[in-house]
């Protein structure tokens, strides 16, 4: 073990990367580089509604490298005794959240802590990451998992989860009907209330069954996936489609990253497609259907829901090759790029710099995740690598969800581009996960 | 899983990331570049947007260069509901104690689903100020181009004034609105989301565009004059209204026509359309006695007549047809001059008749009487004057002395003009010239010969006659004015009621006086309508043109005595003149001066007709004609009336007819 006062962080340098030990600042150099650009864009970005935003911002860019360095300093492996009552207390404050949460625009997001309000989903994204590294370092499987070590169907969680949503749900449930796409059935409410009830007290006898021969095994009683299944949904019935998403393609990309049989992945990728059928036609809100709707066709409702996409693609489009320069995009200056400060800066980027503006900062991005992944690849344990993959994968999602919606490649959902979005939080939680990096960069072996 | 297998899987992922980032960044290259071109167009076809921009309307101006009417700019208030931050009705308590404009009616101009609403437009400065203060998002506030007339009632009837929008709608503003209105220019400005409009940097049109300036041929200060002198006249005598003009007569430029009463056309609503109307121009009225300038200058230029050639009055009494004409100042014989100076009817009609209906219509014809002059102004009354051909012997007899012939004030004055500019008639004219904003040369409007009338010598023989009239010999002592011979003809006539179509009550005073007699600068005609007091124009009117020409006289560099006079022109001018007045009020009392045309009525009015075995409608018609108020009693035909036919009218002019059924067919 490596005595801590030996590495300060004064000595610590980019080249010093090369020796053994010591703090790889690749990742953060590429970070600062990425929010400078960040705060100059927002510069012009808010210049008519908010001229001295960018200070704001510059100032949490300097507070956040100080935490991403503070957080280097310390033994990340901390972190994996907070993981789990991490997970758990952000568990809670989702179900409170959904119980007491405040509606804005028909959605239960906030939630009111005296004089300020919190999103539990925000924080979801860290938790998870945390209690994601913690269990799959833990649980390491030779050929990579396969669905059923995931799911684990007859643990006894999942069957008492049911009929506690089933008893929860059960008025909805007998008033709804379930329309089979395709082949032009419907099942009652009555009848699902009955069929469920059966199924799930056959599961539930089966899976007590289980668990009493074999001796009551921790691992009997959550399966993996519900680590992810269950914030994902209490965020997805608030309702909030894209946190719920970057939530899960975090996890997702975490167990990838760990291995899954070939087989089990073409089964889950078919299960996924038929699964987004069912929810089209079943669980997806209007609203949500609307978007979806309009991102295959912007222009069919380009006053409406589409307004956002459209007015994106213009200023992108428009700026052509090499952009129409510094505080001279007419969309964004003139007000018709929306959330141009937060949500859509990257269509401020690509409007005044062009597509030269927008190719450096995904290769600096590019960068950046190449760095964290470097990182990764030397920990000096499981843990390590996988809080560095998560923090990249964090990074990564946020990136190509927030740079897809933008350019209409994906469906508009309310995420923030990484460092380049005004705000305090998303700065502050993004460097503290480079402060993560930096740290398992402090402390490798190999 | 082993080291090496672990390296591979870290540098698989890092493959894998670029796919999805490749893709984005392909994505934006291809709006970036495929479809540049169409998102450049989508984007243009957001913010730039065609303005108008409407420049400010040209300014008015006296002779001098004095303002008239001016356009400032000022604060308007809008509102673009869409933007609105707050609720209509939340935004529209928040500024009705502002504009001063009731909550509800500001948030119904929100309501509704428009994009656009004016809510208050030009008001103060301060108002604009304490909206700006309240910062309300989708309330806006932008400059716009007042008309602004800085001299109040001056000129008011001239100038006009304009609507809401800027647009002429009186006066020479209304008939000069084309070169006066600012031109409007389509250019690309941009445009943000909200609606807001930002000019493209450099482009500065305004200049150019700015509607041409008017110099008209008004002084100011002649103005200010005779509506001071016209103001006192009216209120003096409590008439209902009355208007004065001053002519240059060499060039034909109406130095000043004042309407009383009068308005302000910055609140030009505040005033009615009576009010408002251009009396001198739009309203014609028998002008009396002051067409016996025309008739004389006509006869003498015809050689009907000379000024000294003796003239029978019949002592002040004479029938023509069925008409008795009285003179006010009975005389046997009078000379042609002295028929001007004591203004005969009797006598008038005699040289009218001499000169026969050929040569006094044609004559009246070339003094522009029953076609409009061409001032420009719309609403002018050609006047109306029936074809001579068409004459009775009555007509021809009245209308040498002004009755039975209808004129506008400006057709009066500008035919005097003509006398007093040795026979020659010019256009008159309001506007001197064009000054165009975008520095074409300016458009002068320069003085129109429309024509000889007369000869020079009858011009100035007339001329000569009617010095006789501003003395004591004459009808207007109180014309008079201190070191200046002038000239001039009083009118007293009696005025056509509308309703009846036949003489009533009413009188109209004028009093039309070239100053000075020699090199006239000045015609100023003065007309006061149902004095109170006094009917006669050598009472109510002369004393204006006085005055007006007291005080005009040395701005045109012509001097007058009793230079004290512009301090305190009433007081001054009339102790001096106290004498003239007791002799004019003198004249008046015991026989009356002027033209009281007394008989003149229209058709069989001398005696009340026979209604006797005419039917109802016939009666009614017959009634109605001679200036009667039938009151009908019964159906049929009338058996009996009262008063009975024959009778001399006296006042009453109520006719009561009985009427029995079944008694012939009228």
């Amino acid at each position: 073990m490596i005595a801590r006062g030996e590495y300060g962080l004064l000595s610590s340098s980019l080249s010093s990367s090369s020796r053994q030990g010591g703090m790889d600042l690749t990742p953060l150099f590429f970070a600062l580089v990425i929010a400078t650009i960040g705060v100059v864009n927002i510069s012009s970005a808010a210049q008519v509604t908010a001229p001295t935003l960018y200070l704001y911002q510059a100032t949490w860019v300097a507070f956040g490298a100080v935490v991403a360095l503070v957080i280097g300093r310390w033994d990340y492996r901390n972190l994996e005794q907070v993981a789990y009552p991490l997970y758990v207390v952000v568990l809670v404050l989702l179900v409170l959240v959904l119980w007491k949460g405040r509606a804005i625009l028909g959605a239960k997001r906030w939630l009111a802590v005296g004089p300020i309000n919190i999103q539990p989903s925000e924080p979801m994204k860290l938790a998870l990451i945390l209690t994601m590294a913690r269990y799959l370092a833990a649980w390491e499987v030779p050929g990579g998992y396969t669905l059923r070590d995931l799911f684990r169907p007859l643990n006894l969680s999942r069957p008492l989860g049911a009929v506690a949503a089933i008893v929860v749900k059960w008025e909805k449930i007998g008033a709804a009907t379930l329309v089979i796409p395709g082949v032009g059935w419907q099942v009652s409410g009555g009848t699902i209330r009955t069929l469920l009830l059966v199924l799930v007290l056959a599961w539930l006898l089966v899976a007590v069954f289980k668990v009493v021969r074999q001796g009551f095994p921790p691992r009997s009683l959550v399966a993996p996936i519900d680590i992810i299944a269950v914030p994902v949904v209490l965020i997805l019935v608030q309702p909030d489609l894209g946190t719920a998403s970057i939530n899960l393609v975090i996890s997702l990309s975490m167990v990838l990253f760990c291995g899954m049989k070939p087989v089990s992945v073409i089964i889950a990728a078919v299960f996924s497609v038929v699964g987004s059928v069912v929810a089209w036609f079943n669980v997806l809100k209007p609203y949500q259907k609307k978007r979806v709707l309009t991102f295959l066709d912007p222009e069919a409702d380009a006053l409406g829901a589409g307004y956002h996409a459209n007015q994106s693609m213009i200023a992108i489009g428009s700026g052509g090759t090499d952009g129409k320069g510094f505080k001279a995009g007419t969309q964004t200056q003139l007000s018709f790029l929306p959330e141009n400060h937060t949500d859509f800066v990257f269509s401020v980027l690509g409007e005044e710099w062009g597509l030269f503006g927008g190719a450096v900062l995904l290769i600096l991005f590019f960068a950046l995740l190449w760095a964290g992944i470097s990182i990764a690849s030397r920990a000096r344990d499981r843990f390590g690598t996988l809080l560095s993959v998560g923090v990249a994968s964090f990074i990564f999602w946020h990136v190509f969800i927030n740079v897809g919606m933008v350019t209409g490649t994906l469906p508009v959902v309310g995420v923030t581009l990484p460092l380049m979005s005004y705000g305090g939080s998303s700065v502050i939680a993004i460097m503290g996960g480079i402060g993560v990096w930096l740290s398992v960069s402090n402390r490798r072996a190999r | 899983m082993n080291p090496r297998a672990f390296h591979a899987r870290c540098l698989l992922v890092t493959a894998a990331l670029c796919g999805p980032l490749l893709a984005v960044l392909v994505r934006a290259a291809w709006l970036q570049l495929g479809h540049g071109e169409q998102m450049r167009d989508l984007a243009e076809d957001q913010y730039l947007q065609e303005m108008t921009l409407s420049a400010p309307r040209g300014n008015i101006t006296d002779r001098a260069g004095r303002p008239l009417a001016v356009s400032v700019k000022v604060p308007s208030i809008f509102a673009e509901p869409r933007h609105l931050a707050d609720t209509p009705r939340a935004v529209a308590r928040a500024l009705a104690p502002v504009l001063k404009i009731p909550a509800a009616v500001l948030e119904k101009k929100m309501s509704g689903g428009r994009a656009f609403a004016w809510l208050a437009r030009r008001v103060t400065p301060e108002m604009a100020a304490a909206v700006k203060r309240l910062k309300l998002d989708g309330i806006g506030i932008t400059e716009e181009s007042r008309r602004f007339y800085p001299n109040r009632e001056l000129a008011a009837h001239v100038l006009g004034y304009t609507g809401v929008d800027g647009d002429g709608l009186d006066g020479v503003e209304k008939a000069f609105d084309d070169r006066l209105r600012g031109r409007k220019l389509q250019v690309d400005g941009f445009r943000d989301a909200r609606g807001g409009r930002l000019l493209l940097g450099d482009f500065q049109p305004t200049e150019n565009l700015q509607g041409d300036e008017l110099v008209l041929t008004l002084d100011a200060q002649i103005q200010n004059i005779t509506e001071q002198a016209l103001a006192r006249a009216v209120t003096e005598h409590q008439a209902r209204s009355g208007f004065a003009i001053v002519l240059d007569p060499d060039t034909g430029a109406v130095l000043a026509l004042a309407n009383h009463p009068t308005f302000n056309p910055n609140d030009f609503q505040a005033a009615t359309d009576e009010v408002r109307r251009n009396r001198a121009v739009a309203d014609a009225f028998e002008p009396g006695s002051t067409m016996k300038v025309m008739l004389l200058a006509s006869a003498l230029d015809a050689g009907t007549v000379k000024l000294t050639d003796l003239i029978n009055c019949e002592n002040g009494v004479f029938q023509v047809g069925k008409h008795r004409i009285r003179d006010t100042h009975k005389a046997e014989i009078l000379t042609v001059e002295d028929v001007l100076a004591h203004s005969s009817n009797i006598g008038a009609l005699k040289i009218g008749t001499r000169m026969g209906r050929a040569k006094w219509g044609e004559s009246l014809k070339a003094f522009g009487f029953g076609k409009r002059t061409g001032l420009g102004l719309s609403g002018e009354t050609p006047g109306l004057m029936n074809p001579y051909e068409k004459w009775s012997d009555a007509a021809l007899a009245t209308v040498s002395f002004g009755q039975g012939i209808s004129v506008s004030g400006i057709q009066l004055v500008t035919a005097v003009a003509a006398v007093a500019h040795g026979g020659v008639l010019m256009q008159p004219r309001l506007v001197e010239r064009v000054r165009a904003a975008d520095g074409r040369a300016d458009e002068l409007m320069g003085a129109h010969v429309v024509g000889r009338v007369v000869g020079p010598k009858a011009a100035a023989l007339t001329l000569k006659a009617m010095q006789k009239v501003p003395s004591k010999d004459g009808t207007a002592p109180l014309a008079a004015v201190p070191g200046v011979i002038t000239a001039g003809k009083t009118g007293t006539a009696q005025k056509v009621d509308p309703g009846t179509r036949s003489y009533g009550d009413g009188r109209i005073a004028s009093f039309v006086g070239v100053a000075p007699a020699k090199e006239p600068k000045l015609v100023i005609f003065v007309m006061i309508d149902e004095p109170k007091d006094s009917p006669y124009g050598g009472i109510v009117a002369a004393p204006a043109f006085r005055e007006i020409a007291l005080q005009a006289l040395p701005l045109l560099g012509v001097g007058v005595e009793a230079p004290a006079v512009e301090k305190e022109p009433v007081a001054q001018a009339v102790d001096p003149l106290a004498g003239a007045r007791a002799l004019a009020q003198k004249l008046a009392e015991d026989d009356p001066v002027d033209g009281i045309d007394e008989g003149v009525v229209a058709d069989e009015v001398a005696s009340v007709p026979n209604f006797v075995g005419m039917g109802a409608r016939a009666a009614v018609r017959e009634a109605l004609k001679a200036g009667l108020d039938p009151a009908l009693d019964g159906n049929g035909t009338v058996v009996a009336q009262r008063p009975a036919a024959g009778k001399a009218l006296q006042g009453e002019r109520t006719v009561r007819l009985t009427l029995k059924p079944g008694r012939g067919n009228g």
